[in-house]
């Protein structure tokens, strides 16, 4: 083969450029496709992203409700484990009394015994050891002139009824009618559902304000109990209050309008203290922390009203009351653990047995705001006219032997101001007490008082007055009171054994009030000044020289209460000093006030106090804590009303159940 | 004259002494009562006093207006009208509780009469029996040791001797209740929980009313059965060699009972008298703890009325005691 011929392509580049272009074709579908699978796998990976994303969260409500579930069951082995652990006491027990049989009526004679104060508010309690309120009824109060206006709390009695102004109302309106008290209120109305105002007849002292804003009464008479007997009590009241307008004026009643009181009155209270709260309703409606649940002659149970305003923070949804027959019963409960609290007056030995039961019961002593025991003198007798033989009888007598065979636990007195000795810090300075006698025990003192006085002692040892006379007299002593009894011997000793011819006598049961009303008695054991119900030495003056001691010892007939005195500030008059305290408001004046008296009553010893009486408190920590301290003025509402005190302190929680 | 005829002579004379006992015991309990000094507002109103911080004058009329007191009726008129009122087979009205004093009493007297009852059974049951063992075993040891005994409890006032029991069997051995009728959460009524916590909660007032009661018991058989055991009657059953049980019961025991029969209605009295204090230690609502209310609060219906049906009590256990003697003791006829 010859020949020359055209250039030719050699086969190979063209393979080759087939085969690139091949493989560009396959590249290029290869790379669509990858495109398109790449887009794919990225489609799916956002849906697996999305699936991740579901399943996390899918996850975290599975983490979620196993959290819940865990939760749940710990809550439920919680309360298994607290069902199962030893119960906590959630029952105080206390002794008490109340009548038997038992009505459940306020107005009855024997009234509701301890149900008084757990079952029924006051508007205020009132501290004396701080001279503070605690607000209970009353949420506000405002006193404008003769206005007082409260504002009741949201709370509601035991049958599920809320409280109301017309309650408070009723109760007012019961109280004048039944009890002739208290009369000084001249309306009651009502603004709201919750608020009620209280018109006074003239702008009220703190007495008279404090006895109407911490007595239950405003309380005792639920409307819808009550309420029928409403109208009959306001005409009644209205009669009474004027009838008693007319005698404090000095008027004249007439005969009908005291007739037609007396048939109308009469009429009121035979129906209402009749009625039988227990039998005609079944219940006692009450608006206390705690109600009557069951009552039998030794015990009775008290439960939570869960209406209360205090129910959610009370720690003591039963309170189980055993009744105090004797005070060996009471000891017995004590010494046997079965109390958490009482209140028994117990001799040394016996105090020591109860406290050496255990570690954890305790004693606190709080005043219980009076004097006691006292001698009064019945001053109509010239013997004791005679302020040497006076000062004579104090200092010869030995205070503190009296002291240990009464009231043991108490400090014997030094002077005689009639300010109780555990608020003599609260209402006298220090400048004031310098001043002051003080009647420690001096034989010689009384002695040479006597001799200087005139007075002689014969051959018999006895003591003669100026005139020759033996100072002869009795000291009477109730007999029912064993420690009157007993300090009216160990009194009479010490002034035999100092030339006095003194001889005890003993008062019948029932008997006191109507013998030394009567004035049949030369000296007389007695409570000296008393602070009952305020907590105020405006109510012990008021007692020395207007009210008991001022009756019996003769002070008032005498005129001894209007007579001036040297003092300090000037010549001053008892009575003005008491009835100027009874309307002060400022407490700086109010003390320059007591001050004043505390001197008159010291320096003139117009009675002889020995010691202040307490009250000794046994507490078990056994089952309860959050006592208050020694020191905590709330323990100075116990006088006149113990429970109080249980009420605040359970119902604010402050008392918690020791725990299993 | 049949046995009859002169039983029925014999407890016809009995009925009129009893009427005659009852008419004097029921006049002397209301003047005692009524001539007993004190107001009964009195009380009321010094409580009526410190609650209120009162003047005691203004409490004075208060408690008077509560109570309802009627002072101004003679005591004779209130003689006759309680005369009138127990003859209807009405007690008096209790001023206290504002209740008809039957009422009051129904709530307290079957509690008493249950503890008297059982401290009735008790002591005589082992008074008697612990006397005839002691004087079967006179001049021994036995027989000192129980005399002793006897007559330390019966030194012992009831009121001691509850407060012993309960010191020692409540407080300090826990073996009866500190007081009260029956436990807390029980249901009253006829049913086997309530009844047997009614007898575990009289435990203590019955040991204290038994304990005393027993001394009595146990010296008057012990004294009666010393002399009837020197009696040839019995030395000749000796000598026949009866057993002591039958000796006891056929030869001593009959003739023994009669002295000791009489004493019964008088420990009945003596008992009732003792339940105030008793009640008061254990918190046991019997009639002994009404009645010192009731004269604490000079609530005078409600005394009278107690002390009415204590004295008629008392006497009709007498009566029925004597109505038993010719039936005991043939002699009685003779005599």
């Amino acid at each position: 083969m010859s020949g020359k011929s055209a250039p030719e392509i050699p086969k190979t580049l063209t393979y080759l450029l087939v085969a690139i272009l091949v493989l560009q074709l396959v590249l290029i579908g290869l790379v669509a496709s990858l495109s398109s699978s790449l887009a794919a796998v990225e489609s799916r990976l956002r849906d697996v992203e999305e699936s991740t994303g579901a399943v996390t969260a899918a996850l975290r409500d599975i983490g979620r409700s196993l959290e819940a579930l865990g939760t749940n069951f710990t809550a439920r082995i919680a309360t298994i484990e607290q069902r199962l652990k030893p119960t906590v006491p959630r029952e105080f027990r206390i002794a008490g009394w109340w009548p038997w049989p038992y009505s459940g009526n306020p107005y009855a004679p024997g009234g509701v015994g301890v149900l008084y104060w757990f079952g029924y508010e006051t508007l205020v309690y009132f501290i004396p050891g701080n001279q503070t309120y605690i607000p209970r009824l009353a949420e506000e109060w405002k006193l404008e002139g003769t206005k007082l206006t409260i504002k009741l709390r949201r709370t509601t009695w035991n049958d599920g009824r809320p409280v109301t102004a017309d309650d408070v109302i009723t109760g007012i309106y019961m109280a004048q009618a039944l009890w002739s008290w208290p009369y000084e209120i001249k309306s009651a109305t009502k603004v709201d559902d919750r608020t009620v105002v209280i018109e006074f007849e003239e702008p009220p002292g703190p007495a008279l304000l404090m006895s109407v804003m911490t007595s239950p009464f405003v309380s005792f008479a639920p409307y819808s109990v009550y309420g029928k007997w409403l109208d009959r009590a306001k005409e009644v009241a209205t009669l009474g209050r004027r009838i008693w307008l007319m005698q404090i004026t000095g008027q004249t009643v007439p005969e009908d309008l005291q007739k037609e009181y007396n048939e109308k009155f009469a009429a009121l209270r035979d129906e209402v203290t009749a009625f039988d709260s227990l039998k005609t309703l079944g219940i006692v409606v009450s608006n206390g922390l705690y109600y009557l649940s069951s009552v039998e002659y030794d015990k009775m149970v008290l439960k939570l009203n869960k209406g209360h305003w205090q129910a959610g923070t009370a720690s003591a949804d039963t309170v189980i009351v055993y009744r105090w027959s004797s005070n060996e019963a009471v000891w017995a409960l004590l010494m046997a653990g079965e109390l958490d609290a009482s209140h028994p007056a117990t001799p040394k030995d016996l105090t020591d047995q109860i406290l050496s039961t255990g570690p954890k019961m305790k004693m606190q002593v709080v005043s219980d705001l009076a004097e006691t025991p006292a001698v009064v003198f019945n001053l109509r007798n010239p013997l004791f006219r005679d302020i040497n033989l006076r000062k004579a009888l104090i200092f010869s007598l030995d205070k503190s032997k009296v002291r240990d065979i009464t009231f043991w636990f108490q400090p014997a007195y030094e002077y005689a101001h009639g300010v109780l000795l555990s608020f003599q810090d609260v209402w006298l300075s220090r400048d004031l007490l310098n001043r002051l006698t003080k009647w420690s025990y001096d034989r010689a003192r009384a002695e040479s008082i006597l001799k200087a006085a005139g007075y002689t002692k014969g051959s018999d040892g006895i003591w003669r007055t100026p005139d020759g006379k033996p100072v002869k007299f009795t000291l009477s002593a109730y007999a029912p009171y064993s420690d009157w009894v007993l300090a009216a011997k160990e009194i009479a000793r010490q002034w035999k054994e100092f030339g006095f011819d003194v001889e005890v006598t003993l008062v019948p049961e029932g008997m006191l009030s109507n013998v030394e009303q009567a004035g049949q008695f030369d000296a007389t054991i007695e409570f000296g000044s008393a602070w009952w119900g305020l907590g105020h030495p405006y109510a012990g003056y008021s007692r020395i020289y207007e009210g008991w001691v001022g009756t019996i010892s003769g002070i008032v007939e005498l005129g001894l209460n209007t007579a001036e005195y040297d003092t300090p500030w000037g010549k001053l008059k008892p009575l003005d000093l008491v009835r100027a305290l009874a309307l002060e408001k400022d407490l700086a004046r109010q003390k320059e006030i007591v001050e004043r008296l505390a001197y008159i009553t010291n320096e003139y010893l117009f009675y002889l106090p020995i010691v202040e009486k307490g009250l000794q408190i046994f507490y078990s920590e056994s089952r309860w804590t959050g006592w208050p301290a020694p020191n905590d003025p709330l323990w100075t509402l116990c006088p006149g009303g113990i429970e109080r005190v249980y009420v605040e302190l359970l119902g604010s929680g402050a008392l918690k159940p020791v725990s299993g | 004259m049949s046995d009859f005829k002169y039983y029925l002579r014999y407890a016809l004379g009995k009925l009129l002494m009893l009427i005659a006992y009852i008419f004097t015991a029921l006049t002397l309990v209301f003047f005692v009562i009524n001539l007993m000094p004190g107001d009964p507002a009195y009380s009321l109103a010094v409580y009526y006093m410190q609650t209120y911080n009162l003047k005691f004058e203004q409490a004075l009329e208060m408690a008077r207006a509560a109570l309802g007191y009627d002072v101004s009726k003679p005591v004779h008129v209130r003689y006759l009208e309680y005369l009138a009122r127990l003859t209807r087979g009405e007690l008096g009205y209790s001023l206290y509780y504002r209740k008809p004093a039957a009422e009051v009493i129904a709530l307290s007297l079957p509690w008493t009469l249950l503890v008297l009852m059982l401290a009735t059974i008790l002591s005589y049951t082992v008074g008697t029996r612990l006397g005839v063992f002691a004087a079967f075993k006179r001049g021994k040891a036995a027989d000192s040791v129980l005399y002793s005994a006897a007559i330390v409890m019966l030194s012992l006032p009831p009121f001691i001797i509850a407060v012993i029991v309960l010191y020692a069997l409540g407080v300090n051995l826990k073996l009866i209740p500190l007081g009260g009728a029956y436990a807390l959460g029980v249901k009253p009524g006829l049913n086997l929980p309530f009844l047997l916590s009614v007898l575990h909660y009289a435990t203590g007032p019955v040991l204290a009313q038994a304990l005393v009661q027993l001394s009595g018991w146990l010296l008057s058989a012990r004294n009666v059965s010393v002399t009837i055991l020197a009696e040839d009657f019995v030395k000749y059953g000796m000598a026949r060699g009866l057993k002591r049980g039958t000796l006891t019961k056929k030869y001593i025991w009959k003739p023994a009972r009669l002295p000791i029969l009489t004493s019964l209605a008088l420990s009945f009295g003596y008992m009732l008298g003792g339940s105030t204090l008793v009640e008061s230690v254990f918190r046991y609502p019997g009639i002994g703890q009404q009645l010192a209310q009731a004269l604490g609060s000079r609530d005078f219906g409600l005394a009278i009325s107690i002390f009415t049906i204590m004295v008629v009590a008392v006497i009709l256990a007498s009566f029925l005691i004597e109505l038993l003697y010719p039936l005991l003791d043939p002699r009685v006829k003779g005599a």
